[in-house]
């Protein structure tokens, strides 16, 4: 009777603490991250205490102060709305005909964006800059969205195909029946309808575009058309090691990210959830 | 005025044949039951109505309007879906009036239709609610509700009942049928179960394989099958079909079974088949227990169901054929007895075994003079 007993508190206890293991593993460098950015930067090299403190907000002044933050902050910001907003229409677009219309070959079409979707940014990149330079959109943020749609894109048309499938068809075809045109049944009953759908791509595009580095690498130039992630590392040759800044800087990025997932959490689980169940 | 004219409208997917050719006219007010298995195409006739589906040919009229073209919205029907298909994001008051809202429909009138819908079906308590937190009666009703707020020239219903337990399906039944008298409109109802169709149609349309088999009143189809496939689906338990052999009588034309020999109705014409091989029919309600004596067919019973007022006998001839004879529930015959079963002349179908047609030249003979 105790070896019954005793077995699954082992169990749960080496459940409990390679999920502990696990939360520290991840967690443990954005710990560090916030604690560094809000340590005074006197004691920042002399002490690898893993409590935090001595407190000061002399990184995030510094940080305001002497460098783009915010023209990057705003960049940014341009940048990953720019893509949501690209991402989004087409996506919507293009899941919704490939799960809806007779299209021929539909299958290769979706199959053939998640092979776009498996190369490297870096191998598309290069291609892709020489491409802007012809169109002079070189050195632009419309470069950018576009570089980042390409990544977007073929996830965002895969989750939202697989939300579609699931929609039973019948609630369009009753909204025709009572009055609506296809368009009509798509904009009052399809998109509320697939809300979280929505909500997960928007928020996987955001993301993506946000943190995105090798992109912003290669394809902006000027300092004030810089995003936040190569911005920031401009800050590592110009100032030498401004650890605090540094930290400070990410902190910042990651703080629009958390605000967001803290929202919209509920729709982001169930978008995901959706997806990937097969009716 | 809402008379819905099918002229033979038909309907391919690339080289599959849904729909061939059905012609079909619903008068003005008729309650019209399309029955037949999966596959006979009479759901994809409904949605040719509806619109949902294009037309491969023909034409659909309702009313003075040929429709054939027209988007679903543009036709005034109203349709209620096998799985409810409500607007999971709206609530029941929401749903009801969307059909109206859509089409701008002052929202004074739409407040009134709405409540006046809720309250013929019993949901007017219901209608702050978001549809995942009623129960399958309930969205069946609010489906309902939906096409009933529209006030259309006709009614659709795609198999409305199937999603729904059986005590639940019998109720929505007779709400259904009393929503109609209390309606008056047409409506086209599609179903695979014969019972919905008995008990709800005006008219039957039996439907396989995308054409009408056989258009008529319930009891008609009943008594007068005019094939096989008729007198099988419909009538449960099913008919007894088996092969038999037609023969001239010294004085009445008869029909032999495995070595019994039956009286076929007097003074009846029916077309000979070849080889005078038939396949006899007889409905399990039909048969009864009797003495031995000439006419009857003794077998032994196989197997009793008790159905509750009815028993049903499984049974098998002395040469392995088997039949099935629905008896009184106080019947006392037990698996193993030796029973001999007798039938009336005016109970026996004949078919043709290649055709399988009704052989009675005139296919109304067999069931006349039934109560």
């Amino acid at each position: 009777m105790r070896q019954e007993f005793d077995v699954p508190l082992i169990n749960r206890i080496a459940l409990y603490a390679a999920m502990a293991l696990a939360v520290a593993y991840s967690f443990f460098p954005i710990y560090w991250m916030l604690i560094s950015s809000v340590r005074d930067p006197q004691v920042l090299y002399n002490s690898v205490d893993l409590l935090p403190g001595p407190y000061s907000i002399e990184s995030y002044t510094t940080l305001l102060a002497a460098t783009d933050f915010t023209i990057w902050f705003a960049n940014s910001v341009q940048v990953a709305l720019g893509t949501v907003v690209v991402t989004l229409i087409l996506a919507v677009l293009i899941s919704y005909a490939v799960t809806r219309l007779q299209i021929r070959g539909k299958t290769t079409i979706i199959g053939t964006m998640l092979y776009a979707y498996m190369f490297p940014p870096l191998l598309l990149a290069i291609p892709l800059y020489a491409i802007f330079v012809r169109l002079g959109l070189a050195d632009t943020h419309m470069a950018l969205i576009i570089s980042h749609t390409t990544i977007t894109l073929p996830l965002g048309v895969w989750l939202l195909w697989g939300f579609f499938k699931q929609l039973p068809p019948d609630v369009e075809e009753a909204a025709m029946v009572d009055g609506c045109s296809r368009l009509g049944a798509f904009f009052r009953v399809v998109l509320p309808l697939s809300l979280p759908g929505i909500t997960t791509v928007a928020i996987f595009s955001f993301l993506l575009s946000w943190t995105d580095y090798t992109f912003a690498l290669v394809m902006i130039d000027s300092d004030h058309k810089k995003t936040l992630p190569a911005g920031l590392e401009t800050m590592v040759g110009q100032y030498e090691l401004r650890d605090g800044e540094l930290m400070a800087g990410s902190a910042l990025i990651a703080l629009p990210l958390l605000i967001l997932f803290i929202f919209l959490n509920r729709y982001f689980i169930h978008g995901l959830a959706a997806g990937a169940v097969k009716r | 005025m809402a008379e819905v004219v099918l002229d033979t409208v038909s309907k391919f997917f690339g080289n599959t044949t849904a729909v061939d050719g059905v012609s079909l006219t619903v008068a003005d007010g008729e309650f019209m039951v399309l029955v037949g298995p999966s596959g006979c195409g009479k759901s994809t006739t409904l949605r040719m109505i509806a619109g949902l589906e294009s037309t491969s040919g023909g034409t659909i009229r309702i009313g003075e309007r040929d429709v054939t073209r027209l988007q679903p919205k543009d036709r005034n029907v109203a349709m209620v879906f096998q799985n409810y298909a409500l607007y999971a994001h709206k609530n029941v008051y929401d749903n009801l009036g969307f059909g109206l809202k859509v089409r701008g429909t002052p929202k004074p009138e739409i407040d009134e239709r709405v409540q006046r819908a809720a309250k013929m079906l019993g949901i007017d308590n219901l209608l702050h609610r978001k549809p995942k937190q009623l129960s399958g009666g309930q969205m069946q009703r609010v489906a309902l509700g939906r096409a009933l707020v529209r006030e259309p020239d006709v009614f659709l219903l795609d198999e409305p009942l199937s999603n729904l337990d059986a005590k639940m399906r019998v109720h929505m039944r007779e709400e259904i049928g009393k929503l109609h008298a209390a309606t008056g409109k047409s409506m086209i109802y599609v179903t695979h179960d014969q019972i919905e169709a008995m008990t709800l149609g005006d008219r039957i349309a039996v439907m396989k394989d995308g054409t009408v088999q056989q258009l008529g009143r319930p009891l008609e189809i009943y008594d007068r099958p005019v094939n096989t496939f008729v007198a099988n689906f419909i009538g449960s338990p099913e008919m007894n079909l088996v092969e038999g052999e037609l023969a001239n009588g010294a004085s009445r034309p008869t029909v032999s079974y495995q070595g019994a020999v039956l009286a076929l109705p007097e003074g009846q014409h029916h077309r000979q088949a070849a080889d005078n091989q038939v396949v006899l029919g007889i409905r399990p309600e039909h048969l009864a227990i009797s003495e031995a004596a000439a006419g009857t067919i003794p077998v032994k019973v196989i197997l009793t169901e008790q159905m509750g007022a009815q028993t049903l006998l499984a049974c098998q001839t002395e040469k392995g054929g088997s039949l099935s004879a629905l008896m009184s529930r106080n019947d006392t015959t037990r698996p193993g007895d030796i029973i001999h079963l007798s039938t009336e002349p005016g109970h026996i179908h004949l078919f043709d075994p290649r055709s399988g047609t009704n052989l009675f030249a005139d296919p109304t003979a067999p069931g006349e003079g039934q109560p």
